[in-house]
């Protein structure tokens, strides 16, 4: 599945809300409480969080670090939209 | 559903220049069943917030919203801040204020209350932390035991928390006291009735004398209310097989359970006991009380093994051994027994196949059952009011639906009423030494073939036997055994 075809939310319901995933501070968790926490956050930054790219990045890095991320999704770590 | 941040209106925020990160970095929350600093769950944020880019307005929103979603306690300087914030996002007021004098607390949510830190397994603990939290929910919403009408007087004890409550690391005890009702579990029952019999002064039953009810429900009227109900058996159960207890239903209450049991012993079962309570009260199971649980379980174990190998119908009819062949079942309601494994052999194969986590749960409450079923020969033993029997009755049974539970024995009224008329037969007795009569023969020494040739162990009492017809059968018994040895013994 390309880059470009590839939805953040069809990629977050790939791996399932109970993904081991480590998130920035460290701390260890499963990807349904990351994305709990990440609704607490809503920063002014928004496009962030709206730009595919940039977040199936962020989602990516979260479970390249706990090793949860599938060989065919490492192109997606580092990538961002310009 | 959160809304789109307005920035105009968070630029007319009156107090954009609190770093609301910066004052409660290092306060601990838990949410979402992760708990961490402010700072570390900041962390998490997909923007660095110590990008400049950042607004500080971002980031107090940040705050304000984890600290309202774990009910945080703030500071009432805070208070306008953090009102503004959650109607902004058009979220519910969780946080609370803090008392002004007192350190600022957190807020015992049910995810807060009472739990450890997250470790390696945030949902491993959230788990755990849900299923503590139903415990704790479980306890405080159980129905109370006893139901006053069917008891007239209430049988009143101190409290005292649950073992499993102690254990847990509390993040403030104060707190907690303030905000959650700790349920106050009573003292087993044995406990209660020894309490009991302290204060009534129990002694050597009077032919004319009763307790009189009014004189216990007394002396116990200073103590709290006993609660004799599934959160008493939780606060012994180790958690693991607390979702065995916990499917006992809740819904139903105390009385609809018991009370259809209760009601159906009658005057006539009582005195059946009767006339052997006083002598069995002194020799039974009151040395057992003092026992661990775990050495009890053993006795209990091997005193129910001795049922097991009679025929229920024996025992069941109130006669200890047929003398001949099989006796008549005396009590209508088990005329359908006659295919049933005897409850007795079952519960003890069932106790000697428990593990040893099932073991730790099914010890005190055997040991409970003992309690109940030392009390109850001591209140017949005292003539104490039906109403007080009654009581002890229904915890009696309620101990033994408890324990049917947990090794897994089908807790139907049948199965309880026999395994309860097990428990208060005069001979259900936990092993002791051979009671020997008062003109104690040397066998070891002596040999039975040059004891019986004296007769002596004829003039000595046998224990256990308590109608006078079965002594004088059993002496004549002996007496022609005795004598048809020294015949061929002659011959």
């Amino acid at each position: 599945m390309g880059q470009e075809n590839l939805e953040p939310r069809a990629f977050i319901d790939a791996y399932g809300v109970d993904a081991a995933v480590v998130v920035g501070s460290g701390m260890n968790m499963n990807l349904g409480q990351a994305l709990a926490m990440e609704e607490l956050f809503c920063p002014a930054g928004e496009a962030d969080r709206q730009d595919p790219a940039k977040r199936l990045s962020y989602l990516a890095g979260m479970l390249a670090a706990a090793d949860s991320l599938l060989p065919e999704h490492k192109h997606l770590l580092g990538s961002e939209s310009e | 559903m959160e809304r789109v941040p307005n920035i105009e209106s968070l630029e007319q925020a009156p107090d954009l220049d609190l770093d609301l990160l910066e004052a409660f970095a290092d306060r601990e929350v838990t949410i979402f069943g992760i708990t961490g600093s402010f700072k570390d769950l900041a962390g998490m944020c997909p923007v660095d917030l110590s990008d400049p880019r950042v607004t500080l307005e971002a980031k107090n929103d940040f705050v304000v919203k984890a600290a309202n979603e774990a009910g945080l306690a703030i500071e009432p300087e805070h208070e306008a801040t953090f009102a503004r914030v959650t109607e902004k996002h058009g979220l519910e007021r969780k946080f609370t204020i803090a008392e002004p004098p007192a350190p600022a607390k957190e807020s015992p949510s049910i995810l807060s209350l009472a739990y450890t830190k997250v470790k390696d397994s945030p949902m491993a603990s959230a788990k755990l932390q849900v299923a503590q939290a139903v415990a704790q929910s479980n306890i405080r919403d159980s129905p109370v035991a006893l139901d006053q009408q069917n008891v007239a007087p209430e049988i009143i004890l101190a409290a005292h928390k649950p073992a499993e409550m102690s254990e847990i690391p509390l993040p403030d005890e104060a707190a907690l006291q303030d905000t959650a009702e700790i349920p106050q579990t009573a003292l087993p029952v044995h406990d209660l009735l020894e309490r009991i019999m302290q204060e009534a002064q129990v002694r050597q039953p009077e032919p004319e004398s009763a307790v009189a009810p009014e004189r216990i429900v007394e002396s116990a009227e200073a103590d709290a209310r006993i609660s004799f109900d599934k959160a008493t058996l939780l606060a012994v159960a180790p958690a693991p097989l607390e979702a065995r207890l916990a499917d006992v239903p809740v819904d139903v209450t105390f009385d609809a359970l018991i009370a259809p049991l209760s009601t159906e012993y009658t005057a006539e079962a009582v005195p059946l006991f009767a006339e052997s309570s006083s002598e069995v009260a002194q020799v039974g199971w009151a040395d057992e009380l003092a026992l661990e649980p775990s050495a009890l379980y053993e006795d209990f174990a091997g005193a129910l093994q001795v049922f097991s190998e009679l025929p229920e119908a024996s025992i069941m009819s109130g006669e200890d051994e047929p003398l001949e062949g099989a006796v008549e079942f005396r009590h209508d309601e088990l005329t359908e027994s006659d295919s049933a494994p005897p409850i007795a052999a079952e519960i003890s194969a069932h106790l000697a196949e428990l593990g040893d986590e099932e073991r730790e749960v099914a010890a005190p409450i055997l040991k409970s059952i003992v309690g109940a079923v030392h009390g109850l020969q001591l209140l017949e033993a005292r003539s104490a009011a039906p109403e007080v029997v009654v009581a002890v009755e229904v915890q009696l049974e309620a101990l033994c639906i408890a324990l049917f539970e947990v090794i897994g024995v089908e807790p139907s009224k049948e199965n309880i009423k026999r395994f309860v008329y097990i428990l208060r037969h005069p001979k259900f007795q936990p092993p002791q030494p051979e009671v020997v009569g008062r003109n104690m023969v040397d066998l070891e020494h002596e040999g039975t073939h040059e004891a019986k040739q004296d007769f002596a162990h004829l003039a000595g009492t046998i224990s256990g036997v308590e109608r006078e017809a079965e002594r004088l059968l059993g002496k004549l018994v002996v007496f022609y055994t005795s004598a048809s040895g020294q015949y061929q013994l002659a011959a």
